[in-house]
């Protein structure tokens, strides 16, 4: 029996033809391929969750600030102003983020978290499922099941594209968290493959170009608040799934792009710190080649930057 | 082969996946190459590892991989004062491994106690998964995601004939194999990745097998 897919077209096949959705298929291939039952696979993922929640926990309780300065105390804003009388577009908009933050804020301080593909990305799937546990009622069970969606997804991406910063900037990273997050929400709100996949097309196709440009050198700036703000982007995804918009481009060439864009991105848009925000005024003041003072910035300096908008 | 807690996981401590789970897993590969503790070691930074190493904890995360600490390990923070404490001396430089190189490379060369001495060079490819390029020279090629077994041999003919029809009668079954030799006939380095744990017995007859110098062993890690 073959259980391995290299597409998110055969992935869907299987699917199909088994009639079971994207964790089952991601669990069978899993259990074929380890040799393991699928209960202790299920035991395995139900306490990775088990490990997110608690990192959301401790996050949203930090107050003190990262060893860096940058962050520290935003998850635990966003929660109380969840808590408010009258949140912007309700409170579980705020949870969310507040979530994607908490992990985030955690993870720059040293703490225990699962990397969900990356750790630089690892708030945005743990954010989702804890949203779903307290708005849909989600179990621990079906976030485990949901968590095999997520890796039936990142399974594709990482056979065709990457999770790497470095190679791929942000776009490959957060948005291919956003990506798994979106599809493990339809499947657990009883979407079906096909619907799973498209919300991860949606997902996907508005997170290219992203870039990979942190202050300092450090997964912070812009790092926590894009996990949570692209929590919130895979409820985008999923809702325009779940209300049958059209995909016209299809997850697997939505994954193609994001390869050939991150090929041309520029070098010093990907994680090294030699552009964009990183680079910026404000940014630069946490650059680690400042104690050096020989560091060069790639692209504008705030002069050229002021000249480009004038010429426009 | 990508698994699914590839992509959900490793079980970690921040900041980041490629360079500090990463790069704990390739310090902890470096450490297996020994069979005793490492002493000393130089460790040289590429690219993203070079100028965003010191932001996320790389450089400490290499460290702590060499003492033999997780990547869940929250002594990971304090890998520097912990190596003084358990007698690593270490220098971290930045290098150019030129544009081939993954942007995410280091470069490990390291003594043991009784005077052994092993380089590694490896990338940290994403989501904390990495790839060895280069163990003391010769050109190779895995992740640490399997059984490794690693044997420092002579090239003579028959060598992996033998060393497989042992891997064999202990139903081991081999996933890749890749053999680099400095030279027809010189020395040589086979890696071979199985799927199970080799029984101790086995392991102690791979060393027995002529011309075998060295043999080193680790299972998928953590």
């Amino acid at each position: 029996m073959n259980a391995d897919f290299q597409t998110a077209a055969e992935l869907l096949v299987i699917c199909r033809s088994e009639n079971i959705p994207l964790s089952e298929a991601a669990l069978r291939r899993e259990a074929l391929e380890q040799a393991c039952s699928r209960e202790s696979l299920l035991d395995k993922m139900r306490e990775y969750y088990r490990t997110m929640r608690d990192s959301i926990r401790r996050g949203l309780a930090i107050k003190a600030t990262s060893p860096s300065g940058l962050s520290g105390g935003d998850a635990n804003k966003l929660w109380h102003y969840a808590n408010s009388p009258h949140p912007l577009m309700g409170s579980a908009l705020s949870r969310t983020m507040a979530y994607g933050f908490a992990v985030l804020e955690h993870n720059a301080q040293f703490g225990r978290i699962i990397a969900t593909p990356t750790a630089g990305s690892a708030g945005i799937v743990p954010a989702c499922l804890l949203s779903l546990e307290e708005t849909q009622g989600l179990t621990e069970d079906g976030a485990a099941r949901a968590l095999f969606t997520a890796a039936a997804i990142g399974i594709v991406i990482g056979k065709n594209a990457c999770f790497s910063g470095a190679r791929g900037g942000c776009q490959a990273e957060v948005g291919s968290a956003s990506c798994m997050a979106a599809a493990a929400i339809v499947e657990a709100m009883n979407g079906t493959p096909d619907q799973a996949c498209s919300a991860a097309a949606f997902a996907l196709m508005n997170t290219l170009g992203l870039v990979c440009d942190p202050v300092g050198g450090y997964v912070e700036v812009p790092c926590v608040s894009r996990n949570g703000m692209f929590a919130v982007h895979s409820f985008l995804a999923a809702t325009m799934s779940l209300a049958e918009a059209r995909c016209v481009i299809p997850l697997d060439d939505v994954i193609l792009a994001m390869r050939d864009i991150g090929r041309r991105m520029p070098r010093s848009l990907k994680e090294t710190s030699e552009a964009g925000l990183a680079t910026t005024p404000a940014g630069l003041k946490f650059h680690p080649s400042k104690k050096g003072e020989n560091f060069q910035p790639v692209l504008p300096t705030a002069t050229r930057l002021n000249d480009n908008m004038s010429m426009g | 082969m990508i698994s699914a807690f590839d992509v959900i996981g490793p079980a970690m401590v921040g900041p980041s996946s490629s360079h500090t789970a990463g790069a704990c897993r390739i310090g902890i590969i470096a450490r297996h190459l020994f069979a005793g503790t490492p002493r000393e070691a130089t460790i040289e930074l590429h690219g993203s590892f070079a100028s965003t190493g010191t932001g996320h904890a790389t450089d400490r995360a290499l460290v702590a991989g060499l003492l033999g600490f997780a990547p869940d390990d929250e002594r990971i923070k304090d890998a520097f004062s912990q190596a003084a404490t358990l007698g690593l001396h270490f220098e971290i430089l930045s290098a150019d491994f030129g544009e081939d190189a993954h942007p995410n490379s280091a470069r490990l060369t390291v003594k043991g106690e009784n005077g052994e001495d092993h380089s590694l060079l490896a990338a940290s490819v994403g989501g904390g998964m990495v790839e060895v390029r280069e163990v003391d020279g010769y050109t190779t090629s895995f992740g640490g995601q399997l059984e490794t077994l690693l044997l420092w041999h002579e090239d003579k003919p028959g060598f992996l004939a033998k060393v497989t029809a042992l891997l064999s009668c202990v139903e081991a079954n081999i996933a890749t194999i890749r053999t680099s030799r400095k030279g027809r006939g010189a020395e040589a380095l086979s890696v071979i990745e199985v799927d199970v744990p080799l029984p101790d017995d086995c392991l102690s007859l791979l060393a027995k097998i002529s011309p075998t110098r060295t043999v080193r062993h680790f299972s998928r890690l953590p």
